[in-house]
């Protein structure tokens, strides 16, 4: 009884080994993307969202042609920062959220980064990024949808444009 | 520089059965409101208003302290989002969408059913919807 467990576990081993040995190396890369959020005033005091739809363009992303079979394993952001076009333009504005959406059932809304509160007299928000989120199965889809929440401490006549710059490390085999 | 594709996405696609859910509701504890809003194809609710919308220790905002996310714990709780992923059915009924509770930082399964233009009744669950939890919601600025 007992050679047949050891038998049996070390085929087992060696069937793990030989698929473990048959899937290409990993490799990391990051990748930037930016994109811009829109707001039409006037804007109340409160939180303020803006969307953008991001259309997946990995090669674009990973500054290499994708190719046949290439499967990506993980991704996560490592920086996000959110930009006015002036430096007032963040003025009033007492957090900022980023989250991730997708129209596929099966991807929950994730947050990927915080700011709270916003202190920045340069008109530019550096975002704490979260540690967990994982949003592979996101870079799978064909797009996907951006989300900025803006915190508005006071009502604000003006329209708001940030543009966002992002990071991604990206693993992929 | 990467991928620049971007575009603005226009979230209400006006006509779909399932956007009669959009607008601001109040749990039956009257604690908070939460306003419903599109994304994509799917629903969110976030709070917009607070009964008690600072911390009573610091006198600040309230922020998602329980988050089990610790780089996120500080979103603020207004605005955040505690109904996320709502996908309309069919028969007044969105379903696959999830309820977060910031007293505890859980998130349960949830559904929704409009049993009249202004009553929602909330379900939030673990695994099987039969093993929840039901709340009535009503809609804050009643249609006329």
């Amino acid at each position: 009884m007992n050679l047949r467990k050891i038998t049996f576990g070390s085929l087992w081993g060696l069937l793990m080994l030989l698929m473990n040995g048959c899937q290409p190396e990993a490799k990391t890369h990051t990748g930037t993307m930016q994109c811009a959020f829109e707001w039409s005033g006037p804007l109340y005091e409160g939180s303020n969202p803006a969307q953008a739809l991001i259309k997946v363009d990995l090669a674009s992303l990973l500054g290499n042609p994708v190719h046949e079979g290439m499967k990506i394993t993980k991704v996560q952001l490592k920086s996000a920062e959110l930009s006015g076009d002036s430096a007032s333009d963040l003025n009033g504005i007492g957090s900022l959220v980023l989250s991730i959406a997708s129209d596929d059932p099966s991807l929950p809304m994730k947050e990927l980064a915080v700011l709270n509160p916003v202190t920045s007299s340069s008109g530019q928000a550096i975002l704490k990024p979260s540690s967990e989120a994982e949003v592979s199965d996101f870079f799978a889809q064909k797009a996907f949808y951006l989300i900025v929440d803006a915190g508005l401490s006071a009502d604000r006549d003006q329209n708001l444009r940030l543009t966002g710059k992002f990071q991604w490390e990206i693993q992929y085999r | 520089m990467g991928l620049a594709l971007c575009m603005q996405a226009f979230a209400i696609m006006p006509g779909d059965d399932g956007d009669r859910l959009l607008g601001v509701w109040e749990p039956s504890n009257g604690r908070a409101r939460v306003k419903v809003e599109k994304i994509g194809s799917k629903y969110y609710g976030k709070i917009v208003w607070l009964k008690e919308p600072n911390d009573p220790k610091s006198g600040l905002p309230k922020t998602d302290m329980n988050n089990p996310d610790a780089n996120l714990q500080n979103v603020p709780l207004k605005g955040y989002r505690m109904l996320k992923d709502f996908v309309y059915q069919d028969n007044n009924q969105w379903s696959e969408g999830t309820i977060y509770d910031p007293l505890n930082g859980s998130t349960y399964s949830c559904t929704i059913k409009m049993t009249d233009p202004n009553t929602l009744d909330i379900r939030g669950y673990i695994g099987v919807s039969a093993f929840g939890r039901t709340d009535v919601w009503k809609r804050l600025a009643v249609k006329k």
